[in-house]
């Protein structure tokens, strides 16, 4: 008698070229910083409008979904979500989540350069340490990415 | 109770990541096609819900506390996930991905306290 019926193991294939880290997944995560960023001042405006609402299990903020900025806050963060998303599927997430944190300098220049609201020099050595720290995670990385395309 | 909603936050924000990049890994692993890519689908719905609930937890905190107060213990986040990436999703830390995450840490407490 054969043994036919036991299937091969499905081979380990090498990832698919969706599935490489490349710019476009650093872009994405640019991206998702920038409106995580639009839609958390969003969500602050809305929960600040609504906050004396009565509601139902107040402590989950139910009453925010009456005004319209938290919707705004919601479209944006699903944005966000998606742009995220292309970001980890080929970043590792240590790596993905620290380079989200650009939105602790974006959301400070945003709010200096669109409400003209000032920065203490606190904030500006906390905004260029981010920067610097960043840079020292990111700069391999780009290389990584170089070595990946040569190697193609 | 704010304590235990800001702790709340913290661990669903950690989850929800977590859950999505297992789920993404399991997509890479398997080539289309493959029953085992089914399994990602319900670790995803599961991040879906975990991040569902912070994102919840966090509009209710924000309706009570200032963003300024708020951020400094969402940036125990970075440092948590790095090394819940290390141990559940077996991710290497290299001392430079360390390095930047102390440093941007670091800055964003300087950023929220002031």
């Amino acid at each position: 008698m054969e043994l036919t019926a036991i299937p091969d193991k499905p081979e380990v294939k090498s990832l698919p070229v969706t599935h490489r880290p490349d710019g476009v997944a650093m872009l994405a995560i640019f991206a998702s910083a920038l409106t995580a960023t639009a839609s958390e001042i969003c969500l602050k405006v809305g929960a600040s409008e609504t906050a004396s609402h009565p509601t139902f299990l107040p402590w989950l903020g139910l009453s925010g979904l009456e005004s319209k900025w938290v919707w705004f806050g919601i479209v944006l963060t699903i944005v966000s979500f998606v742009a995220w998303i292309r970001a980890i599927r080929v970043i590792p997430l240590s790596l993905a989540f620290t380079l989200s944190n650009v939105v602790h300098v974006f959301m400070p220049l945003g709010c200096w350069l669109l409400l003209g609201e000032a920065i203490s020099p606190r904030r500006w050595l906390g905004i260029s340490l981010v920067i610097v720290g960043l840079l020292v995670i990111a700069r391999p990385f780009a290389r990584l990415n170089e070595k990946l395309d040569n190697a193609l | 109770m704010t304590a235990t909603l800001i702790l709340l936050s913290l661990i669903t924000i950690v989850a929800g990541q977590l859950l999505l990049k297992a789920a993404m890994n399991k997509l890479g692993e398997f080539p289309k096609g493959d029953p085992r890519r089914r399994q990602a689908g319900w670790i995803f719905a599961g991040s879906i819900l975990s991040m569902t609930i912070s994102f919840f937890v966090n509009i209710g905190l924000l309706q009570k506390l200032d963003l300024s107060y708020l951020f400094p213990f969402q940036d125990l986040s970075v440092i948590l996930i790095a090394i819940c990436s290390a141990y559940f999703l077996k991710e290497r830390l290299s001392a430079t991905l360390i390095t930047g995450i102390l440093l941007v840490t670091a800055g964003v407490i300087l950023v929220s306290a002031s």
